[in-house]
């Protein structure tokens, strides 16, 4: 589901921090390649986009969105440069 | 020649705008930013879009906010941040030009005129970017001239563009009020009213003698700009405008009632314009105290200094004598600022005078560079005058980066 679609959706969203193994290129720049979250951890299968992105719903400054695949499914999770934090959004039905 | 392409961004309600990207749940709210009421700094600093629908203004006082918007949330400002969203919004413009001239903390002159992109392709993608890097909005006047962009911004807001061209400014522009206009403020326009003109247009038509003789130089500039034939510059990114002044003010705690409370913030406020004159190479010849009283009431005074000086206890003194001279403390004060005027360069040559010891001028000198390399080191708070020790009614944190819209350049 993209940013935008989930951007559309009722109900309260939550910043869920998560774990993240990442490859660092040479440039500086970092790839995704594994997430931990409730003691579990998600392969990365790719990353399908990389943009600057914060999102609308909950607290973000200046992030980087990475649209990702895990078990054939896109998700996004964002870096926060600010806090040094990866996060995904959750939402919680009220 | 090609015609120039100028843009003006404006992020729209900037300070309330920051606050709703660190605290999402203010979204939709009618919000304000408003100054501590305990430091007496009490008003309405910025607003959401809905708090200036319901009739919240800027500078209001806080409990005159929340009476014509009983839901108001009121939040206390972060500067950190306005400063960091002001940087990160600048790191956007950078990518277009290196020509932004900013205009005070929330807003930016571009000359996109050699860009390979159209002035309005670069106006989109900039909107656009920032939405969704920042996600808070900005208003974009696309014009031929640096007036008529920053028009054209406060024209269509939130989230817009304006196209200001030199085919359909006089449509676009010719019917606004002359108080739309850059630099024709709340006096200008009152006195424009009095001889019948309301509108740009209006004054467009004006001949230029009967505006030099009611308004003088300023009188030109405005019939230039309604003209559309601004012709001033944007200025490159690592320019930094000369400092005509150097000041530092602040609103008290509690009124200061007696000479020896003003005393103790007059030295308190010029520790740290002797500290930014010596980093800025330059020296005051002069002193200019301002004064607002617990009525409100404004005055303010000016003296010139025997000689040039970078000493903050000169400036100090001189600035304690000017209040002694014209301040008859009828009233309490309630706040004060202490401004060093007509600066030169530090290097430039002085006429020296006999009667002068400059020998005790140099220890001086001597002594400044040893505080301000403990200021460096310890803090600002490690070495100061014993004349500011104990309470002196002023607030803790003070806000020195805060960049205040003045004189575009030209």
């Amino acid at each position: 589901m993209s940013s935008e679609k989930r951007e559309a959706g009722r109900g309260k969203f939550v910043r869920t921090p998560i774990g993240v193994e990442a490859m660092f290129l040479p440039d500086g720049s970092f790839v995704p390649k594994k997430l931990w979250y409730a003691g579990k951890s998600f392969e990365i299968i790719r990353v399908d986009r990389v943009r600057k992105y914060s999102p609308w719903q909950v607290r973000a400054v200046a992030t980087t969105e990475y649209s990702v695949i895990i078990d054939d499914v896109e998700r996004q999770i964002y870096y926060e440069p600010d806090t040094n934090q990866w996060f995904s959004i959750k939402e919680v039905r009220t | 020649m090609s015609d120039r392409a100028i843009l003006h961004s404006d992020a729209n309600g900037f300070y309330a705008s920051v606050e709703m990207a660190l605290n999402p749940e203010l979204r939709g709210k009618a919000v304000a930013v408003c100054g501590s009421t305990e430091d007496r700094h009490g008003i309405v600093l910025a607003k959401s879009e809905l708090a200036k629908k319901a009739g919240v203004k800027t500078g209001m006082v806080t409990w005159e906010a929340k009476q014509v918007c009983p839901d108001l949330i009121v939040v206390p400002p972060q500067f950190d941040y306005y400063v960091k969203y002001s940087k990160l919004l600048h790191e956007i413009y950078s990518r277009y030009t290196d020509e932004i001239e900013p205009f005070g903390m929330d807003e930016c002159w571009l000359d996109v005129t050699h860009s390979p992109m159209s002035a309005m392709e670069i106006a989109e993608e900039i909107r656009q970017a920032v939405k969704d890097e920042l996600a808070f909005t900005v208003s974009i006047g696309v014009s031929f001239n640096k007036v008529f962009a920053k028009l054209g911004s406060d024209m269509k807001k939130p989230d817009a563009i304006t196209e200001i061209t030199r085919a359909n400014f006089k449509e676009k522009v010719w019917c606004l009020p002359c108080a739309d206009l850059l630099y024709c403020g709340r006096a200008t326009s009152k006195k424009l009213a009095s001889f019948g003109v309301q509108t740009v247009g209006q004054l467009a038509s004006l001949s230029t003698d009967v505006l030099k003789h009611k308004l003088g130089k300023n009188g030109i500039m405005l019939w230039n700009y309604a003209n559309g034939l601004d012709t001033s510059r944007v200025a490159h990114e690592t320019y930094t405008a000369p400092a005509k002044s150097v000041g530092h003010g602040i609103t008290c705690n509690e009124d200061l009632n007696t000479p020896e409370e003003a005393q103790k913030v007059i030295y308190a406020l010029s520790q740290d314009i002797g500290t930014k004159l010596r980093q800025m190479g330059l020296r005051a010849k002069g002193v200019h105290l301002f004064v607002r009283d617990n009525t409100l009431n404004v005055a303010g005074w000016q003296a010139l200094l025997s000689s040039p000086t970078q000493d903050e206890q000169t400036i100090a003194s001189e600035a304690f004598k000017i209040l002694g001279r014209n301040y008859l403390w009828q009233k309490p004060l309630r706040s004060l600022t202490v401004t060093a005027i007509n600066l030169e360069s530090a290097d430039e040559p002085v006429q020296l005078s006999l009667l002068c010891d400059y020998s005790a001028q140099e220890r001086r000198g001597k002594l400044h560079r040893a505080i301000d390399e403990i200021h460096e080191l310890f803090g600002k708070n490690a070495l100061f005058p014993a004349i500011i020790l104990g309470e002196n009614k002023m607030p803790h944190a003070t806000h020195d980066e805060i960049i205040m819209p003045g004189w575009m350049n030209v």
